[in-house]
C-alpha cells in the first residue's frame, strides 16, 4: 500500500516540524507537570511513612507536619506513655524554619531533633540522620546542602542561630523542602518551647487495634490528635492534592489545548491546500472512509511522534531538574505516561474531526476544473 | 479515417445514456448544462465530444464517470444503472469500471510516478508485488518505465499526461473518460498522447470518450458528436473539418 498519509506529511517538512514540535512541547509540559506533582506527592508522605511507630501524636488541630507547628502539652509524653496498650513512646521536635548562610535567609527546611527515648536510635536511622548531632552542630540533607551551598565545617544559620555543619546525610526529604537535624538542646532553644515536644511516636503492645488505641489516646490526653502512620502520610498528601491538583489540572488542560490546536491547525491547513488531491483520490475510487483514514493517520502520526519526543525530553529534563533543583522531586509513573499517550490519541482524533468534515464535502467533480 | 467497429462490438453497448439532464441552480438563476441527452457507445469505440466552451461537455463526462449526479435521466455502464447508486456503491464504479484522464493531469505531487499509478489498485484492495507489477506494466505501455521513481514535478507535461493515462488504465476499466487530454500540451506531445489513446483503445478494446477542442483527435475518433446548449447533435457543417 502506498503510505499516502506519511508521504503528504513528509512532503511539507517545515509544517510537519512545527506540528510535531508543538505536540512535543505540549506533551513535555504535561508529563513534566505530572512528574513534578507526583514527585512532591510521593515525597510528602515519606517522613510519616518512615517513622518506626504505629501512631503519630500531634497537637490538636495539626493536620500534617509541614503546615504550622505542633506543640504538645508539657505532660503529653507522660500521659501518652501511661495509656493502656502503649508499648513505647519516642518524642520528636520538629518544625519548618529558614536555614541559610546568614541569619533569616536561605531555604525552608524541615528541622528535626530526636530527643533521648526508647526509639531514638531507630528513629534517627529511619529518618536517615544517623547519630544525633552534637549541640551547636547541624546535619544537613544533601538537598539542603546543595541548595544553600554548605558543606561540613561551614557555619549556617537556623533562623538567627549559628550552627556548624557536622555532616551532610541522605535524610528523608519533606514535601517541599529538605530536612536538617539538630540536637534536642538547640531545637528546644530555637523553637522556643523547651518543656514541650512537637510529636510523639507511639509503638503499641501486641494485639492492639490501631484505631482503638488512637481513640484511647485522644480521649485520655487533652489537646492531641492521634494519627496512624498511614493517616498522617495521607493527611500530608491530601494537603498537596488540595493545594496543587487544581493548578496542575489547569496547566495540563492548557497544554492539551495547545497541542490540540497545533495538530488541528496543521492538519486542517494541509487538508484545505490539498482538497483537489482528495478529490482526485475520490475520482480514482477512494471511499470516504479511506480518505478519512488518510487524515486520521496524519494526525495520529504527528501525535505519536510528538508523544515520543515529548516524553523523552521530559525524562531527560527530569534528570536535569533532579540534579540542578533538588527540592523539586520528579516521579514518572507508567500510569501518567499511559494517560498522556491516551490524551495524545484523543488530541489527534479531535484534531482530525474538522478536516474530515471538510473532506466529506469535497466534490470529486472539481478534478475536471483546469 | 476511422476504423469500422467489428461486428461483435457493434452488438455490445457499453454506455447507454437516456434523457440525461443536469440543471445547476443558484438562487433564482438556473442553467441547463445538459438537456435530455441520449447516447450509446459500443465496446472499443472512440467517441470525440466537441462543442463550444460551456456547452456541457465536461458536465456530461463528469456524470458518466459517476462524479456528479444528474437532475434526471439514466446512465448505464456495462448494463449497470449507476445514477440510482448510493455514494458507497459509486466508488466501486470508479474503482473498477471507469478511468479518468484529466486536462491538468491531477497527479499527486508527494507520490512517485509508480505510486501515482498504483493508487487506484490500492484503493480497490490490491496491494503488494502484484499491484506494483501491474502499475509498472501500465507505465511501460505508455513509455514511462524509466521514470517510475520520479516525482511528478520533475516530469514534462507530456510525461505527466502519459502517467495520467497509465493511472486511468491500470485497473483495466471498461470505459476511459478523457477531458481535454491535449489542452495543456505542446503540439508534439499532444500528438503523441492522441496516438497513445488510439493505440490503447484499439489494442485493448476499451471504450474511450474524449472531450476536446483538438481537431487532431478527429483522426482517431470513430464518431464525433457535438454538444451545444446542453443538447447533443451531429457536428455542424461550420465545424466539420
Amino acid at each position: 500500500m502506498v503510505p499516502i498519509a506519511r508521504r503528504y506529511l513528509l512532503f511539507d517538512r517545515p509544517r510537519l516540524a512545527i506540528a510535531v514540535g508543538g505536540v512535543t512541547f505540549a506533551v513535555l509540559l504535561i508529563v513534566l507537570i505530572l512528574a513534578l506533582y507526583q514527585g512532591i506527592y510521593d515525597r510528602a508522605g515519606r517522613l510519616a511513612d518512615a517513622a518506626p511507630a504505629a501512631l503519630w501524636v500531634s497537637q490538636a488541630g495539626t493536620s500534617d507536619p509541614f503546615h504550622g507547628a505542633s506543640i504538645l502539652p508539657p505532660d503529653a509524653l507522660e500521659d501518652v506513655t501511661n495509656v493502656p496498650g502503649v508499648a513505647t513512646t519516642q518524642p520528636l521536635l520538629a518544625r519548618t524554619l529558614l536555614v541559610g548562610s546568614s541569619p533569616n535567609t536561605g531555604t525552608s527546611a524541615f528541622v528535626m531533633s530526636i530527643p533521648e527515648g526508647p526509639l531514638q536510635a531507630q528513629t534517627s536511622d529511619a529518618f536517615g540522620i544517623g547519630s544525633p548531632p552534637e549541640p551547636g552542630s547541624i546535619v544537613l540533607s544533601e538537598t539542603v546542602a546543595k541548595d544553600i551551598g554548605a558543606s561540613s565545617g561551614d557555619t549556617v544559620f537556623l533562623g538567627t542561630a549559628p550552627l556548624r555543619v557536622e555532616r551532610t546525610s541522605s535524610l528523608v526529604d519533606a514535601a517541599f523542602s529538605g530536612v536538617v537535624a539538630v540536637s534536642e538542646r538547640d531545637a528546644s532553644a530555637i523553637f522556643g518551647h523547651p518543656d514541650s515536644y512537637s510529636y510523639i511516636l507511639v509503638g503499641l503492645a501486641d494485639g492492639q487495634v490501631l484505631e482503638d488505641a488512637a481513640a484511647e489516646i485522644e480521649s485520655r490526653v487533652d489537646g492531641t490528635n492521634v494519627f496512624t502512620r498511614e493517616e498522617f502520610a495521607d493527611s500530608t498528601r491530601q494537603e498537596i492534592e488540595e493545594g496543587f491538583l487544581p493548578i496542575v489540572a489547569v496547566l495540563v488542560v492548557v497544554a492539551f489545548i495547545v497541542g490540540l490546536a497545533l495538530i488541528a491547525l496543521t492538519i486542517y491547513t494541509m487538508t484545505i491546500e490539498r482538497v483537489r488531491d482528495y478529490a482526485v483520490l475520490k475520482a480514482v475510487g477512494a471511499s470516504s472512509g479511506q480518505l478519512f483514514s488518510v487524515v486520521l493517520r496524519q494526525s495520529l502520526l504527528i501525535a505519536l511522534v510528538g508523544y515520543l519526543a515529548g516524553s523523552l525530553v521530559a525524562l531527560l529534563a527530569g534528570n536535569v531538574i533532579a540534579t540542578e533543583i533538588p527540592e523539586f522531586a520528579t516521579l514518572y509513573r507508567w500510569q501518567d505516561l499511559s494517560a498522556v499517550f491516551v490524551a495524545a490519541l484523543v488530541m489527534s482524533v479531535l484534531a482530525a474531526v474538522v478536516p474530515i468534515q471538510r473532506i466529506s464535502r469535497v466534490e470529486p467533480a472539481i478534478v475536471f476544473r483546469a | 479515417m476511422k476504423p469500422a467497429p467489428t461486428p461483435e462490438t457493434e452488438e455490445e453497448v457499453v454506455l447507454e445514456v437516456r434523457g440525461l439532464t443536469k440543471e445547476f441552480v443558484s438562487g433564482k438563476t438556473s442553467v441547463l448544462a445538459t438537456d435530455h441527452v441520449d447516447l450509446e457507445v459500443r465496446r472499443g469505440e472512440i467517441v470525440l465530444l466537441m462543442g463550444p466552451s460551456g456547452s456541457g461537455k465536461t458536465t456530461l463526462l463528469t456524470m458518466i464517470g459517476g462524479l456528479l449526479r444528474p437532475t434526471s435521466g439514466t446512465i448505464r455502464i456495462g448494463g449497470r444503472e449507476i445514477t440510482s447508486l448510493a455514494e458507497s456503491d459509486l466508488y466501486e464504479v470508479r474503482r473498477h469500471v471507469v478511468g479518468f484522464v484529466f486536462q491538468v493531469f491531477n497527479l499527486l505531487e508527494p507520490l512517485s510516478v509508480l505510486e501515482n499509478v498504483v493508487i487506484p489498485l490500492n484503493l480497490a484492495g490490491e496491494s503488494g508485488k502484484d499491484a506494483n507489477l501491474r502499475a509498472r506494466s501500465a507505465l511501460s505501455d505508455v513509455g514511462m518505465s524509466e521514470r517510475v521513481d520520479f516525482k511528478p514535478s520533475s516530469l514534462s507535461g507530456g510525461e505527466k499526461q502519459r502517467v495520467s493515462i497509465a493511472r486511468a488504465l491500470v485497473h483495466d476499466p471498461e470505459l476511459v473518460l478523457a477531458d481535454e487530454p491535449t489542452a495543456n500540451l505542446d503540439s508534439k506531445n499532444g500528438y503523441d498522447v492522441v496516438v497513445l489513446l488510439r493505440d490503447m483503445a484499439k489494442t485493448t478494446g476499451r471504450t474511450v470518450i474524449i472531450v476536446s477542442h483538438d481537431h487532431r483527435i478527429r483522426e482517431i475518433a470513430d464518431r464525433v458528436l457535438w454538444l451545444e446548449d446542453g443538447k447533443l447533435s451531429a457536428v455542424p457543417e461550420t465545424q466539420a473539418a
